[in-house]
């Protein structure tokens, strides 16, 4: 039995593969998208709209508030990238419980793309807000002999990211598997639940992870300036004759 | 557990492409739809605040309104009840006032009306008594009778005074031609012609001629005429007297009646 997607392929040309990773995560692209696009093409602004427009927009209602509440700031910066990522995730998690459907984030290869993302996310966001000698700077905070470290610290939940989904995702998999050859029926049924439990989760730790990292990266540069504005208000008020 | 780096890649771009797929057919019109209503329910409930405070200072408005105007009717209908009372009062007056003079004209009337019958009534009870004492007398009429009255005459004659004798012959010279005329209801007798000549002769004058006629109209009696002097008993006399005297009876009675209406009968109705 192959628990990894990467090497069921299904054609190849050189180094272009295309295995079972790819083809679900297209399956997963197009419903997503596809899904959208038809509730989205008939969207009205009406206070009586249809069901779908409904769930569409309470889960990305959802999203928002989570991102505000994690970040404290306006979430449509970040809405598309944490929120595809959540998406993605679940239904990927969720397709896993189809039988003939294997989940593209069992196979390492995606979850250290997506990890890797996240990687690239932080310093793009950090630095759209606020520059690059802003951004980079914080590396060298508090003193520049934490650079190595804070390197490190980058790098490795960025790591812990990957490994972290696609252990669960895939471990998931593997107990149903194995549990199928000991004790089918029951136990591969109440695993498979536990498993759609758990690919849930997961995609939501993913998403709050993946901001909080990003949102990690601005909130030193905004404490400073919250210091900066809290030390020249208290300088104004031990002076009045300069008023 | 290894990391296909074709796969990898691919990985990477898919994902780009589902992020603006999805920013293209989900977020972005979603996040519109929800931010148009959002504000659409925000202005009709701005909307609506703004008419509930219009609505609310509206309200007040009425109400003082209605307040004032509620006054400004209870103020006109107690000028309206002062008027009315006072034109009640008014027309209350003027119909008692006109009650009072219907009143009194009414009175004015049944007393002269009663006073007219009362004097028709007299009359006749006078006349019907005259009548009924006439008759009686002419009935009771004997010789005896008339003799009697005759000698009664004699009597008054005997009774006249110096001075009604003076005027009895100046009346007679003046007016009679010196004849004086004794006449009676009754034939009277020869004897009674003769003392009756006598006394008058003696009274008067003793060559004054006398003349003796029958009247049945005197009512049963004597009497003697000269010019505007008169004198003799009749029952005329006594009849007029009597007459006299009912009326005057009747006259104190009809002052002495009460009035049949009050001017404080009519009573006010409220």
């Amino acid at each position: 039995m192959e628990f990894n997607a990467d090497n069921i392929v299904y054609w190849e040309w050189e180094f272009i593969a295309i295995n079972a990773t790819l083809v679900y995560s297209w399956v997963v692209i197009g419903i997503l998208s596809v899904g959208a696009w038809a509730v989205t093409s008939r969207i009205d602004p009406a206070t009586s709209i249809s069901r779908w427009q409904h769930m569409l927009e309470a889960v990305v209602a959802l999203i928002r508030e989570q991102i505000r509440e994690a970040s404290r700031q306006e979430p449509d910066r970040y809405l598309p990238f944490v929120g595809t990522l959540f998406l993605f995730i679940v239904v990927s998690n969720v397709i896993d419980v189809i039988p003939g459907f294997m989940a593209p984030t069992t196979s390492l290869s995606t979850t250290a793309a997506l990890a890797t993302l996240v990687f690239c996310a932080v310093p793009v966001f950090g630095i759209m807000r606020q520059g690059w000698k802003g951004y980079l700077g914080q590396y060298l905070k508090p003193t520049p002999f934490m650079l190595p470290f804070n390197i490190i610290g980058e790098i490795s939940r960025t790591v812990a990211l990957a490994i972290r989904l696609f252990g669960n995702i895939m471990s998931g998999s593997l107990i149903v598997a194995i549990l199928l050859s000991l004790a089918p029926l029951f136990f591969p049924v109440a695993m498979q639940a536990f498993g759609l439990l758990i690919g849930v989760i997961q995609a939501y730790v993913f998403a709050i992870l993946a901001l909080v990292y990003i949102a990690s990266g601005q909130r030193s540069r905004d404490a400073e300036v919250q210091i900066e504005q809290s030390n020249s208000s208290s300088t104004n008020k031990s002076n009045p004759s300069e008023v | 557990m290894q990391i296909d780096w074709f796969t990898f890649f691919a990985q990477i771009v898919n994902f780009l492409i589902l992020v603006l797929l999805l920013r293209r057919f989900l977020y972005r019109p979603v996040t519109e739809a929800m931010d148009r209503r959002e504000k659409k329910i925000s202005g009709q409930l701005e909307e609506a605040r703004i008419k509930m405070v219009e609505a609310n200072e509206k309200e007040s408005q009425f109400e003082k309104r209605i307040k004032d105007f509620e006054e400004k009717k209870q103020e006109m209908l107690r000028q309206i009840e002062q008027e009315v009372e006072q034109k009640k009062r008014e027309l209350l007056q003027k119909v008692r006032q006109d009650v009072e003079e219907q009143q009194r004209r009414w009175s004015e009337s049944l007393s002269g009306e009663k006073t007219a019958f009362l004097r028709e009534l007299q009359i006749e009870t006078s006349n019907k008594i005259v009548e009924v004492v006439r008759q009686i007398l002419r009935d009771l009429s004997t010789r005896d009778l008339e003799e009697q009255v005759t000698e009664i005459f004699i009597q008054r004659l005997h009774e006249i005074d110096k001075k009604e004798n003076r005027r009895l012959v100046a009346s007679a010279l003046d007016y009679g031609e010196g004849v004086i005329v004794v006449k009676s209801s009754f034939e009277v007798g020869e004897i009674q012609k003769k003392r009756i000549i006598d006394v008058l002769r003696e009274k008067i004058a003793p060559n004054v001629e006398f003349s003796f006629e029958v009247v049945p109209a005197l009512g049963f009696g004597v009497e003697i005429r000269a010019g505007g002097w008169r004198a003799g008993w009749s029952l005329n006399g006594y009849i007029g007297r009597l007459r006299d005297e009912m009326e005057q009876a009747f006259a104190q009675n009809m002052n002495g009646n009460a009035v049949l209406t009050k001017p404080g009968d009519i009573k006010e109705q409220s």
